[in-house]
């Protein structure tokens, strides 16, 4: 199994990718990358490759639909509930203070979090309407793989997007998406925490003004 | 300028490869309400007037000649960051868009399949010199860098080929078009700056997440390329920035 795990079902970069993809894939050839075998043994890279395919598709599907704002949003919540795996997102988010809150209040914030999420990017979908996402490469990292797209965006450009995917939640799920970059824990960390500092650390508060911000 | 790079990446202590490295941060939230300021009041307005007086192919010619006037500069930088290869891709695109391109209007290069000539700068340069990172920094007008690429900011006046060829008031053309470039860019991601600037709880913070992490992933930096694992990265319920990209919140 863990052998399995290790083989690499890497499509070709498209001729035009940019140097940073290019100079990203080389590098972590050139540092032999820490794979950890064994550890990945339950999930294999075709797995988590069909998953992202599978999310960018339904995504796409609502971009697409024409459906009034309010209905793509709770469609796109829909999505990061099936394919995302929330809870470890959420955990991830709020950081510290995830410790001292009880697991009702774990729930809460989730679902917060997930309604918050899916009205804060859902309101960019009219932006990326026409955007072709191509996944390219998926490779094992550590205990979870790494799915690499680029994401051709009509009047702005290419981006590389690359997608975490993992299945110790208990189910393949997605855990982490990076846009040039940039990745959403990291970004919503620094944005979560600073709501929860303007709320006196109150995270009763933060769950209940979640639900209305974004 | 190199003497000043290597002693402002020495004198502080080499950041976290996770975090932000931000001793200045009293100072620089002051920079951020000023340039956010400048952003309400001028850039933003005049983007917006540009994105929509102008039509989409007329902004495509903005965006070619700011770059195509660059190019001389990324020339430079990728000479002295030992990559000839590069350096001749560039000077190619250059002369090719300079010429059939008319001025850098258009990009023929592009469309002739030549190899994408990527930006650079001298703060790239320093990188690859193995000058560290620096503190964080909020520049006035440019807004967020690194201490190195802040360094490089003022470097590259002086890589640019421009600024030694052409006399005033000519030498103003290369500074202007980046002007013009700055403007095309700020339509273009308006509604990514938007969001950092005016959509969130704490701009300065998020202007600051975002921008360390592209930059690193810009560079291919020791973050996007050691892979460090859970153990070398931030512990992610201790308040510390989660900026490891193979970050892996199960590992607790």
């Amino acid at each position: 199994m863990a052998t399995k795990s290790q083989t690499r079902s890497s499509t070709r970069m498209p001729s035009d990718a940019s140097r940073r993809n290019f100079l990203l894939l080389a590098g972590s050839g050139a540092f032999g990358l820490a794979l950890r075998p064994g550890r990945a043994a339950a999930l294999t890279n075709d797995e988590a490759s069909r998953l992202i395919t599978r999310l960018v598709a339904d995504v796409n599907a609502i971009i697409n639909s024409g459906k009034p704002q309010t209905a793509m949003f709770s469609d796109f919540e829909q999505v990061l509930w099936r394919y995302g795996d929330l809870p470890i997102i959420a955990r991830a988010t709020l950081g510290v203070p995830w410790r001292s809150i009880n697991d009702q209040q774990r729930r809460a914030f989730t679902q917060s979090y997930a309604v918050y999420l899916s009205r804060k990017y859902g309101r960019r979908f009219s932006q990326f309407r026409g955007a072709q996402i191509q996944v390219t490469d998926t490779r094992p990292v550590n205990s979870f793989f790494e799915v690499s797209s680029i994401a051709d965006v009509p009047g702005e450009g290419r981006y590389n997007v690359r997608w975490h995917v993992s299945d110790r939640g208990g189910s393949t799920k997605m855990f982490n998406i990076f846009v040039e970059g940039v990745n959403l824990i990291a970004t919503e960390r620094a944005e979560i925490g600073a709501m929860l500092d303007q709320r006196g650390g109150d995270v009763d508060r933060l769950i209940r003004d979640l639900r209305g911000a974004g | 300028m190199v003497a000043v790079a290597v002693m402002l990446a020495g004198c502080s202590p080499r950041p976290h490869p996770a975090g932000a490295n931000d001793p200045l941060e009293g100072v620089n939230r002051k920079v951020h309400a000023l340039n956010k300021g400048i952003d309400t009041a001028l850039v933003r307005p005049v983007a917006m007037g540009y994105g929509t007086v102008l039509p989409e192919p007329a902004r495509d010619g903005v965006r070619n000649f700011a770059l195509n006037i660059s190019h001389p500069r990324f020339a430079v930088n990728y000479a002295l960051q030992a990559r000839p290869d590069k350096a001749m891709d560039t000077i190619w695109r250059f002369v090719l868009n300079s010429t059939l391109g008319i001025g850098g209007l258009f990009d023929v290069a592009s469309r002739l399949g030549m190899p994408a000539a990527d930006e650079t700068d001298f703060g790239e340069t320093l990188y690859r010199w193995g000058v560290g990172e620096g503190p964080y920094v909020e520049v006035p007008l440019f807004g967020p860098r690194t201490g190195r690429a802040a360094v490089g900011l003022v470097a590259d006046v002086f890589t640019d080929p421009f600024f030694w060829v052409l006399n005033s008031p000519e030498s103003y053309a290369p500074t202007g078009a980046r002007g013009l470039g700055v403007i095309d860019a700020r339509y273009r991601f308006r509604n990514i700056i938007d969001d950092v600037l005016y959509n969130s709880a704490d701009s300065y913070a998020r202007a600051r997440i975002v921008y360390l992490q592209q930059r690193r992933f810009e560079l291919g930096g020791p973050q996007s390329q050691s892979y460090l694992g859970p153990d070398g990265s931030p512990e992610d319920q201790n308040g510390n920035e989660v900026t490891d990209p193979l970050f892996d919140p199960y590992a607790e």
